[in-house]
């Protein structure tokens, strides 16, 4: 091991809390050496929480300022970024919120923190052309149950046992308070124009989007959405809903089968 | 499938320029306002696409643009993050950034990113390990590339070399250029006591191809005054008369407006940028033609 090899490990266990001593640095100006290390430590600690403070604001204004931090310093102690872009970084927060037992008294934290997740993914994924209305005009009306439907990739979906809809939207700019009731909500997230949109829904949509994502026809997405939706499954809506929110980038009709 | 336009190679000018924030992408686009140039950290725009590759590259299509990275960790022992160094590629093939820089620091360890800027003792052991590092990097981007001087806290046992030598020999023996930071120069020189003017003298113009300047933080820890580079505030008067004492010497150079922390509005941070750009006329029309500072000349 060369000394700078040595030298940069005894630096980084001294970011994380070892004697500074040990690396060849003295007191400088009356100022002691472990306050200058502290410094480096600072930098290092409060900027990957502020990372996280502004991947999941969400989440903070629901255990406030103070408490994120100091949870954000623990979820560190196991999860330091390992990419040298921040973007993704805290994926693993949503799992960590669910055991961990300082929040164990808001269970849909972990829910909270899924949805901001997926609007990242959202935000952030690939620019790729939407399908518009004029994309569907030619196809033979009597084969749209065989057609086959690319999600954008910025499409997200999940549902949850607690309202994470309602949660989120009454920590947006502009919400005027309603009372949140404990139901369970599934959420859409369109980006047309790249801009995020969070919609709510429900579990027939959720279930229509779930057999398109794994590459099936729409015919079976839409039964598999009627049958979740005891009659509520309303396929123009929900194609409307698609199409205004760029959520579909390709489509594909087989050839007829015979 | 991802279409995105392409860009023409545009140099940075001699001007002033300001690191671009996400909070100033609209007005940006509304008011085209008259400055130079651009610079982002690329690690922001590693994301595959969203709104922040279409604005950057709106922006783009009106500005030059400088490439600023503080992810690469050249100062870190062991090989560059193959990875990062690919990202870095296809940022630059999609953006034509006219600059494109790091630090000397190093940033991760162990596999794991540190997101900190810190520093290496300056010693020919260090010097090897840049020269390489900085060779690889420009190797990869196909380009020159420049390095820029770090804020520091700390100075080591058994350092060789001041840092004006150390970055002298490194972009002597790669052929990078200096990103010379006026503002980290005296955060260091007030941390560790130094003079900031022999600093900032030691450094030939020729080497020189961006300045950045930004303001800090001043903190009373144990009694003792310490400089914090926290990018969040208006350049103090002193970096400003080191800039002044820079550029009568080395002519005009593309001068960056740093503002990451307490984001400012607008008009804040382009009255900064005007406030280079006067000084570097003012000290052109004064002591260019008398002195013929060192601007192209060899040293």
């Amino acid at each position: 091991m060369t000394s700078l090899h040595a030298f940069q490990a005894r630096f980084a266990a001294a970011i994380y809390g070892e004697p500074a001593g040990a690396m060849g640095a003295a007191d400088e100006r009356g100022l002691p050496l472990e306050k200058r290390m502290d410094v480096y430590r600072n930098n290092v600690f409060a900027s990957l929480v502020d990372a996280l403070a502004s991947a999941f604001p969400v989440v903070e204004k629901l255990v406030g300022s103070d408490f994120f931090r100091a949870m954000a310093r623990e979820f560190l102690r196991d999860h330091m970024p390992r990419s040298r872009t921040l973007i993704g970084f805290g994926e693993e927060l949503p799992d960590f919120l669910a055991q961990f037992p300082p929040v164990g008294t808001l269970p849909y934290l972990a829910d909270v923190a899924r949805l901001e997740l997926a609007w990242l993914r959202a935000y952030h994924a690939p620019n790729v052309a939407a399908l518009g209305p004029a994309d569907f005009s030619a196809l033979p009306e009597d084969r749209v149950a065989d057609l086959f439907l690319t999600l954008h990739p910025s499409v997200q979906f999940l549902s949850s046992a607690y309202p994470i809809w309602s949660i989120w939207q009454s920590h947006q700019r502009g919400y005027e308070g309603q009372k949140i009731t404990h139901v369970s909500e599934a959420v859409l997230i369109l980006r047309p124009d790249l801009v995020v949109e969070i919609h709510q829904t429900d579990d027939a949509v959720l279930r229509f989007v779930n057999v398109l994502a794994q590459g099936r026809a729409l015919g079976e997405a839409v039964e598999a959405g009627t049958e979740a939706g005891n009659g509520g499954f309303d396929l123009p809506h929900v194609l409307s809903l698609f199409l205004r929110g760029g959520g579909f980038s390709s489509l594909r009709l087989p050839d007829k089968r015979n | 499938m991802t279409n995105h336009p392409v860009f023409q190679p545009d140099p940075i000018p001699a001007a002033a320029g300001v690191g671009l924030k996400p909070q100033h992408f609209v007005e940006v686009l509304e008011r085209k306002p008259a400055i130079g140039w651009f610079e982002v950290h690329p690690e922001n725009y590693m994301g595959e696409g969203g709104s922040p590759h279409a604005y950057l590259s709106e922006i783009r299509a009106h500005y030059p643009l400088s490439c600023h990275g503080v992810g690469l960790s050249l100062g870190g022992v062991g090989p560059l993050d193959a990875d990062h160094l690919s990202r870095l590629q296809k940022f630059v093939r999609r953006y034509e950034p006219g600059l494109v820089s790091e630090h000397l620091a190093w940033s991760s360890h162990d596999g794991v990113f540190l997101n900190d800027l810190l520093p290496l003792p300056l010693t020919d052991e260090a010097l090897e390990l840049m020269v390489e590092h900085v060779d690889q990097m420009q190797e990869a981007l196909g380009r020159q590339v420049l390095v820029e001087n770090p804020s520091t806290y700390l100075t080591f046992d058994g350092e060789t070399m001041d840092e004006a030598a150390f970055l002298i020999a490194l972009a002597r023996r790669t052929g990078c250029q200096l990103l010379f930071d006026v503002n980290n120069v005296y955060v260091s020189a007030q941390n560790h006591g130094f003079d900031a003017t022999v600093y900032i003298d030691a450094v030939p113009g020729s080497l020189i191809g961006e300045i950045h300047l930004a303001g800090h933080a001043v903190e009373m820890v144990d009694g003792v005054e310490l400089r914090i580079d926290d990018h969040g505030s208006e350049v103090v008067s002193d970096v400003w008369r080191l800039y002044e004492r820079l550029v009568a010497r080395v002519g005009p150079k593309p001068s960056l407006i740093e503002w990451d922390t307490n984001i400012p509005a607008w008009s804040a941070l382009f009255a900064e940028a005007q406030k280079a750009d006067l000084l570097m006329k003012q000290n052109d029309l004064i002591l260019g033609h008398r002195h013929g500072h060192e601007r192209g000349q060899h040293d």
